[in-house]
């Protein structure tokens, strides 16, 4: 079943990023890599299958903002790829998804990197998942010794990753000029409903299962 | 008999209509001499001879001209071109200059002609001028006394001294944006174009009634009860232009209101807020009401640009602004002008930003609710 064509998807991401760089959350240039990406998902028309890609290069860079010790830190949203293909069952809606989120101190030292991912075939971890971490290019000693714990977690797609960050590193600006934006809620909502339908339909109906758990039913390979 | 050795000059050219320069003129402060139309540079040159501090202009000087050959006639823009040519040689005469022409003329002819919306520092109809006589000659005379000081500084503009910013407004003022436009101005009336049309006639660093009384949750009537106290807290705008618009520091207000409230203004509803600060200040506050389904327990926090009524986020729409600075606040239109088309019809150019304008036809048909 197809939740929302490349076109509407392409709308919402510009939506996103013309109020994300109207409410000072967004750089220009991270406003730019968004709205770059909408155009290109908007030429897809109807299409309901489609794959994005922010490289690290030219992320979505957010404004900087200040850690607890009064230092500025530099957050950036990368996908090495997100494709999203509506016609899978397997695991719905996305055949891959590898986004990140990494931020950096003014030397451009990793703080810390968090990714969000689809698993692998044969991975042991919940099919979608968070995770602490991850390559780190040119600062490989500040790499974690160990991947886990992969946390269980709805698939998020570059306008909900943004949101994420919006609502956490920028509170005061998202309650004051985003979070009730009337074109903004509809431009979420309609990625939310490709990147949860299927995902709280499993978990819900995991709730009414007996000899599993949720964990079990959301692992890797138990998807039908 | 009036002493008028003091009073400021200001000139009104004009093919016709030669009251206006005694509608524009506050006796004893700034008196406009009338001029008729002559040739383009003789009328320059008998302007700058003048000294004048405020210098009216008609858009059409090309219609009623005994004085002007065939085939040399201008309008007011290109006059005033070649005014402000002369004012960036000798800043030191710089001089405002204001259009005034009557509404038909102003849509016909000025509203087309972008090349000439740069030149002049407001434009009043005259329906206006006649109408609303004591509000022109008040910003007329912040005018001329703004000048005034533009032209004592010799080129040496600082933000935070041009706008008398309060300390804790100097870091929002000494911005790249701001800082750039006013230190880098080669002449007064580059400043007073940025001063007026990007920080005093826009949302932003400051605000007037309409936003105030919004950020602080109550109507404009009630907002008019607490002005002594915002005065008296040092949030009102006292910098260039100040005596022709009420303005008050946007951080200001909200840091008022939040130091008697204890808490975020915001995280309130409107009704919230007028009761608190009521019980606060002593002062019967009624609470402002959505202009979209009349209940004051809405998130209100800016004025909708249309009817200027406190608003909600959430019962609003963007406005397209192309040149909005990046320290300015966005403008935005309520659902209730939006619903009744008064956005269309209140003589501006209102344009839906093209995020929110998938959403218009859904408001359209949408019903009240709380």
């Amino acid at each position: 079943m197809a939740y929302l064509n490349a076109e509407d998807a392409g709308h919402a991401l510009r939506v996103i990023a013309d109020k994300l760089l109207g409410a000072t959350i967004l750089t220009a240039e991270g406003a730019a890599a968004l709205r770059d990406e909408s155009f290109r998902l908007t030429k897809l028309r109807k299409g309901t299958s489609w794959t994005t890609r922010i490289a690290r290069e030219r992320a979505i860079v957010f404004e900087r903002v200040h850690d607890k010790d009064g230092a500025e830190v530099t957050i950036t949203l990368s996908a090495e790829c997100i494709s999203v293909d509506q016609g899978i069952a397997a695991c719905p809606p996305f055949a891959s998804l590898d986004a990140a989120i990494f931020i950096t101190d003014t030397e451009g030292a990793p703080v810390c990197r968090w990714h969000l991912d689809r698993a692998n075939a044969g991975q042991q971890g919940p099919l979608f998942h968070l995770q602490m971490g991850g390559h780190l290019p040119g600062f490989r000693d500040r790499e974690l010794p160990i991947a886990e714990p992969r946390w269980c977690h709805p698939p998020l797609e570059l306008g909900l990753l943004c949101e994420v960050i919006s609502a956490n590193f920028f509170a005061a600006k998202w309650i004051r000029s985003v979070r009730e934006d009337p074109a903004w809620c509809s431009a979420i909502q309609s990625l939310q409903k490709l990147c949860y339908t299927d995902y709280v339909n499993r978990l819900s109906q995991a709730l009414a299962i007996s000899d599993s758990t949720a964990l079990a039913r959301m692992w890797n390979g138990r998807w039908p | 008999m009036t002493d008028t050795t003091t009073a400021a000059k200001g000139i009104f050219v004009d093919d016709e209509d030669k009251q206006f320069a005694v509608h524009l003129s506050t006796r004893g402060v700034l008196e406009f001499d009338y001029h008729a139309v002559l040739p383009i540079t003789e009328q320059a040159l008998a302007i700058r001879e003048a000294t004048p501090s405020v210098v009216a202009l008609d858009y059409r000087l090309d219609e009623v001209t005994p004085n002007v050959a065939e085939g040399h006639t201008f309008k007011g823009s290109g006059l005033a071109q070649l005014l402000r040519d002369g004012a960036i040689s000798d800043p030191s005469q710089d001089f405002a200059i204001v259009l005034v022409s009557n509404e038909g003329k102003l849509a016909a002819y000025y509203a087309p002609d972008r090349t000439a919306h740069d030149l002049f520092d407001l434009v009043y109809a005259k329906e206006t001028v006649t109408g609303q006589r004591e509000r022109v000659r008040l910003e007329l005379r912040a005018l001329s006394n703004g000048y005034l000081a533009l032209r004592e500084m010799a080129l040496a503009y600082d933000p935070v001294v041009l706008l008398d910013a309060p300390e804790a407004q100097h870091d929002r003022i000494r911005t790249q944006e701001i800082t750039t436009a006013i230190s880098s101005a080669s002449a007064p009336h580059l400043v007073a174009k940025f001063v007026l049309h990007a920080i005093i006639r826009r949302p932003g660093p400051l605000v007037d009634d309409h936003d105030a009384a919004a950020l602080l949750g109550v109507e404009v009537a009630s907002f008019e009860a607490l002005v002594p106290a915002l005065t008296e807290a040092g949030i009102r705008y006292a910098g260039l232009f100040a005596e022709g618009w009420q303005r008050w520091w946007a951080s200001g207000v909200e840091e008022w209101g939040e130091a008697l409230l204890g808490g975020p203004l915001l995280d309130l509803t409107a009704q919230q807020r007028a009761e608190a600060l009521s019980a606060r200040t002593d002062i019967a506050l009624q609470p402002a009401r959505s202009p979209w389904n009349d209940s004051p327990d809405e998130y209100v926090s800016f004025a909708c640009c249309c009817c200027r009524r406190p608003t909600e986020l959430r019962h609003s729409l963007a406005v397209f602004e192309a040149k909005a600075p990046r320290f300015a606040t966005r403008r935005r239109i309520c659902w209730d002008c939006i619903q009744t088309d008064r956005y269309l019809n209140d003589g501006h150019p209102w344009q839906i930003d093209e995020s929110d304008a998938s959403l218009v036809a859904d408001i359209m048909t949408r019903p009240r609710q709380a």
